[in-house]
């Protein structure tokens, strides 16, 4: 694998299988002895952040996560990447990269502070309605505190003491460099075999080797070991500090830092004298203890809000101990990192609390245990995990309930160090991500086997676009990375008007075809013998594959029976569960489930409201519902160019925890940039993790509550979601209140468990916990507020809301979010008035982001947006992790004509280039240059009219821009160091996500154009405010 | 005159409105029926038991759904006796439960067959918590006009 990060595990990378054994367990065995137990996604998780080395530019760059670290000539001073490609960074235990973003940084030279004037003839500003998200108090309100439940968090209790302190460190910097990508290649291999089941003894070696040969966390010598700021307000200035600013503080004895010299006001130089600052600045400076979060930042002045390099989470307010066992942000993100004391003051606040969460997700680091006893609490049934306290070493206290738990006998002995009665270090209380192999009585009937079904449109219009050789090919190519043991089945249905049925029992020649015409009534021809048993009939299967495609290719057919075909598929599948993955290709128009086209192509520009969001009919609900009931989920993958209802269709995935692929104006010769993607995503689709039969119940501290859910699953129980099949690329976000006051808690926590059985037929419980502080003032709630996470909360409450209420309800609702926000701090978080449009820097790229949301295509109106892609991109917006969806909002825009090996990332031999990011808008486009923008799901490289010709010959491989062909995908393999520069970055970016985007290399004049411009969000268009206009209209509204 | 229309009206609705105290109750203990899932987490988690948990929330919901027009029908009618039999103050005392019905009734999700109680989003939460304050205070209004009722 080349890059040995969390998303290595990428189907589009080498043909590397998933397993779901635990493939991460005996991974240790093997390991260096460099790499510890606990060290846990850090290294990944900070490769990824190494991309802010990049800025090649002056050294002034805020290169957010490094502020530890004096500026100036020091960006140098890092461990130099190609010495020592694949080190993690030192200072990997105190997760620096989370620090928020040191924020506006200054460009590479003075940008005008002004941007464009409003001009005159602005489009009506978005109306103003009352409607919000959040209105009104909650219902269910306590005024006082219930429950004697004292507060017995203390920090020193409910993290254990850090004993293992040195085992918990990361390589320091001596450890073999091997280190990382000795895990992954191991994992990769280790992930076929049979699994040993007994961790204990891995965990054994794991722990044992741990120790790392370098001194330990070095970088944790700079910290002063501070009380969180919540504890302790009469401590001295940096202690009452937001850690985030605890690394900001902290430089300040080291020299000048180069945000001290931002301007809040007009100066648009990057370095001022102090005698420039605005009035706000110097008062800021008196008051010199605010958190760079809460910096005031005038939105309207400042220009280059956006940093360089993708935007890290915020770190929440804890202690270093407890920080340092803190689940990933990629896996769980808390859109508020400091959760406010009460409900009044969320609602003071106007920001959504709420998680997002991919629990999920390939982690190439994943502690498993087997153990006879799971940990649990007796009231709340949490798992036992990093933050409760010992009370002593018999007992332990819940950190949900405060209920006093007994630690069992068999947990007093620790596998690790081999030693009775050190309960607070075993692997459960120290690891905040963690799988457990559960005992028998988690499961009251066999764990079901690896089960696929594959239900495929061969009506004329399928064969007609030719996705059916290709899928085919797909399958016959993967057949062996399914995972599975060896009770995996597989069976196949294709409907037309008919459905048909094929029969693959052992000892017969060839496949035989059983045609079901009576799609009203339907029954299964041969119950017994449509799913079989893949290692047993694989060569029939593979005889199936082959000739399928030849076998419809003249067909005539063009009615579509879908809805017969998924009953039928539901009553095979529905006595082991499975997963059902449905192709279609046009709207079903036969039988049960038949659907009108509802789309008006006039109206796809509109700026009305866009109707038929919600499902034409429940037929689809209905089916959904009873394939969770029975195990399950069905995956839909829609190749069509004309209107297909997905709104309809959906359902049948969304309620089923399946996935939707949508390949729009997919051709197998017309549109090779959807041929290539649909490859791509087959493959990684088809040899994913998988998990079956999988429930997953979130818990929350009394007195949180969680309330709504976003994301494909049936809610069976309020804390329960039912997930027939779990895959590692689904996310999800639930939306909580404050029931009770907090006010006696320092700390709260979460804790999402995943129950599933894994495609060997194990169950296995995959449990996050995540620990945040709790805060009075409504300045610090401000302070922990993560601007990427409440976007991304909003995006689902606003595709909620747009369902059921209509589009410019939610659309309304958004602007309002921003508005509500903004001013709410302005009244009650400022202390000194001063005009302009004020946010705290930790929301300045709040607005932005809003403006994004109102122009992505799931909410824009008045440019043509057809109405399946509309509900594919809402789809998008609930179901991919926050990341990506963050891409999906906000793309990024590159200029790759002139990348450099400066601050380039090194993995394997590979060298990436890291071009920082732009800002969206034409303004920052050249006619000499070439931009790559990556929005998600598509790229686009645009190519400037005067590009250099060295860019086109050496990377392109054309003579000149008029030999740049219309319709490129591709980049050419030159074996020029320009053109492995480009393909590096371009297909580290691509490595990096579960989807396959296609790369559409565009000249000036190319019919996408508009396609790559309508993601210039900062710039006006015909229908929408320009970033400015936004700024202005929410001014204006704050002001009234 | 005032006898005749009016007392009959009163009669009849004290009738109906005990009919729709029984409806308001069982509402709410099929509300509390959605919120208590298995008591053994252990269960609860079965893929076994899925099916019948699935089963059971869309049973209540279509029963809780198949009752609201009967609901809302026969609180319609008691404003329309009361209109006819000009007894103002108990129309007025009834109107804002009028509007209420015909808001709820009109305002649902555009999710076109659904008409409230849908078995994919009523065991949010919120969704849940408002459906049960809905009908606790029904059940108020309902019993404090049936003894309106009698002692007319």
């Amino acid at each position: 694998m080349s890059t040995a990060g969390f998303n290595s595990q990428n189907g589009t990378g080498t043909g590397q299988t998933y397993t779901n054994g635990p493939s991460q367990n005996p991974v240790a065995l093997q390991q260096p002895s460099g790499v510890g137990y606990s060290v846990n996604h850090q290294p990944a998780y900070n490769q990824m952040q190494a991309k802010v080395l990049a800025p090649p530019g002056p050294a002034l760059y805020p290169s957010g996560p490094y502020q530890p670290v004096p500026p100036g000539p020091q960006v140098g001073s890092y461990p130099p990447a190609p010495a020592q490609p694949l080190l993690p960074r030192p200072q990997i235990g105190v997760l620096p990269s989370h620090t928020p973003p040191q924020s506006a940084s200054p460009g590479p030279g003075p940008w005008p502070a002004q941007a464009t004037p409003p001009a005159q003839a602005t489009p009506p500003p978005p109306a103003v309605t009352s409607t919000g998200y959040y209105t009104g108090p909650p219902a269910w309100q306590y005024a006082a505190p219930r429950g004697p439940a004292p507060n017995h968090v203390n920090p020193a209790a409910a993290a254990p003491p850090l004993m293992s302190h040195s085992s918990t460190q990361p390589p320091g910097p001596g450890a073999p460099p091997t280190s990382i990508h000795g895990y992954t290649q191991l994992g990769d291999v280790a992930g076929n075999g049979p699994q040993a089941p007994n961790s204990y003894n891995h965990v054994d070696n794991r722990m044992a080797g741990a120790a790392p040969p370098g001194p330990p966390g070095r970088h944790l010598g700079h910290y002063p070991s501070l009380p969180p700021g919540y504890q302790n307000t009469s401590a001295p200035p940096p202690s009452s500090l937001h850690p985030a600013l605890q690394a900001a503080t902290q430089p300040y004895t080291q020299g000048p830092l180069p945000y001290q010299q931002q301007p809040g006001g007009p100066g648009p130089s990057p370095g001022p004298a102090p005698a420039q600052l605005s009035p706000s600045m110097a008062a800021m400076s008196l008051q010199s203890s605010t958190p760079e979060a809460l910096r005031v930042v005038n939105l309207l002045q400042e220009r280059n809000l956006l940093p360089p390099a993708p935007v890290p989470a915020p770190t929440p307010c804890l202690t270093q101990d407890l920080q340092k066992l803190n689940c990933s942000p990629e896996v769980f993100r808390c859109t508020l990192t400091s959760i406010p004391q009460t409900q009044s003051v969320l609602n003071k606040a106007k920001l959504p609390l709420g998680l997002l969460l991919h629990p999920f997700k390939d982690l190439s680091q994943l502690p498993v245990v087997t153990s006879s006893t799971i940990v649990r609490c007796r009231s709340c049934r949490t798992y036992i995990n990093p933050f409760v306290s010992f009370l002593d070493q018999r007992r332990w206290k819940c950190n949900l309930c405060y209920r006093v738990n007994d630690v069992p006998e068999e947990f007093m002995y620790n596998p690790v160090s081999r030693s009775y009665g050190e309960p607070h270090k075993r692997p459960e209380v120290q690891n905040a991500t963690i799988e457990f192999i559960a005992p028998s009585e988690y499961m009251l009937r066999p764990p079901q086997p690896a089960v696929y079904l594959f239900v495929l449109d061969v009506s004329h219009n399928a064969v007609e676009t030719g996705y059916l050789s290709v899928f085919c090919q797909s399958l016959l190519d993967n057949i062996n990375a399914l995972p599975g043991d060896s009770r995996t089945k597989v069976g196949f249905i294709t409907f037309d008007s008919t459905i048909h049925f094929y029969n693959l029992q052992e000892g017969l020649s060839q496949p035989q075809m059983l045609i079901v015409s009576d799609i009203e009534d339907i029954f299964l021809p041969t119950p017994d013998s449509l799913l079989v048993n893949l290692n047993e009939c694989k060569e029939l299967v593979q005889d199936l594959l082959k000739s399928l495609p030849n076998l419809f290719e003249k067909t005539m057919e063009t009615q579509s029976a879908l809805g017969s075909a998924l009953q039928a598929a539901f009553k095979l599948l529905s006595p082991t569960g499975g997963r059902m993955s449905v192709f279609q290709t046009q709207l079903p128009n036969l039988g049960v489930g038949a659907l009108q086209s509802r789309e008006d192509p006039n109206q796809r520009a509109s700026a009305k409201d866009v109707q038929h969001l919600s499902p034409a009919t429940d037929f689809y609900k209905k089916l959904a519902l009873d394939c969770s009931g029975q195990q399950v989920a069905v995956d839909l993958f829609l190749l069509s160019a004309q209107y297909c209802d997905l709104a309809t269709l959906g359902c049948i995935s969304r309620y089923s925890a399946g996935s939707v692929y949508y390949y729009p104006s997919y051709h197998h010769q017309h549109n090779p940039a959807q041929v290539e993607r649909f490859q791509r995503d087959l493959k990684r689709y088809l040899t994913r993790k998988i998990g079956f039969e999988a429930v997953m119940r979130i818990r929350c501290t009394k007195g949180l509550s969680i309330h709504t859910f976003h994301g494909n699953f049936f809610v069976r129980s309020t804390d329960l979601l039912s997930l027939p099949n779990v895959n590692p690329d689904a996310g999800f976000a639930v939306q909580m209140s404050i029931e009770e006051n907090l006010d006696d808690m320092q700390v709260v926590s979460f804790q999402a468990a995943l129950l599933y059985t894994s495609s060997k037929g194990e169950r296995r419980i995959r449990v996050h916990t995540m620990c945040l502080p709790v805060v009075s003032s409504l300045s610090d709630v401000f302070a922990g507020a993560d601007v990427q996470a409440i976007t991304g909360l909003l995006a689902c409450m606003a595709v909620d809301r747009s369902v059921t209420s209509s589009l410019s309800d939610a659309r309304d609702a958004m602007t309002n979010a921003a508005i509500d926000s903004l001013s709410s701090y302005r009244q009650s978080a400022l202390t000194i008035q001063q005009p302009g449009l004020l946010a705290p820097a930790c929301l300045r790229l709040f607005p932005l982001y809003i403006l994004a949301l109102l122009k992505q295509k799931a909410f824009r109106t008045g440019t043509s947006t057809r109405l399946d892609e509309r509900v594919f991109a809402m789809y998008q917006l609930k179901y991919q992790p926050l990341a990506f969806a963050m891409l999906m909002i906000h793309p990024a825009l590159y200029r790759l004509d002139d990348l450099s090996d400066e601050g380039a990332l090194n993995i394997g031999e590979q060298t990436i280039p890291q071009p920082r990011v732009l800002q969206l808008s034409v303004e920052k486009l050249s006619r000499e240059g070439a931009f790559l923008l990556d929005a998600g799901l598509v790229m686009y490289l645009w190519i400037g009219r005067n590009c250099h010709q060295n860019f086109l010959s050496q990377v392109l491989g054309v003579s000149s821009y008029a030999a740049v062909p219309e319709k490129l995908y591709l980049l050419p393999e030159l074996d020029t160091a320009e053109s492995q520069r480009t393909r590096a970055f371009v297909s580290w970016l691509r490595d990096q996500r579960p989807f396959f985007p296609s790369l559409h290399i565009i000249r000036d004049e190319s019919q996408l154009k508009p396609h790559f411009l309508q993601n210039m969000i900062e710039d006006r268009t015909e229908s929408a405010l320009s970033y400015y206009e936004f700024l202005l209209h929410l001014q204006q509204q704050i002001s009234k | 005159m005032a006898f005749t229309f009016a007392a009959f009206c009163y009669m009849l609705t004290l009738v109906l409105c005990a009919g729709l105290i029984f409806f308001v109750i069982w509402q709410i203990i099929a509300f509390d029926e959605l919120r208590t899932d298995f008591k053994n987490p252990i269960d609860q988690s079965n893929p076994t038991r899925a099916r019948e948990r699935i089963l059971n929330i869309e049973r209540i919901c279509n029963l809780l759904r198949r009752l609201v027009v009967p609901e809302y029908s026969i609180h319609g009618l008691f404003c329309l006796m009361f209109m006819c039999a000009g007894e103002w103050v108990t129309l007025g005392l009834n109107i804002p439960l009028l509007f209420y019905h015909l808001w709820r009734f009109f305002h649902r999700p555009a999710d076109g067959s659904e008409v409230m109680y849908d078995p994919v989003s009523v065991m949010n939460a919120d969704i849940l918590n408002y459906c049960q304050k809905e009908s606790w205070c029904k059940l108020g209004f309902y019993l404090l006009s049936f003894f309106y009722y009698l002692y007319r």
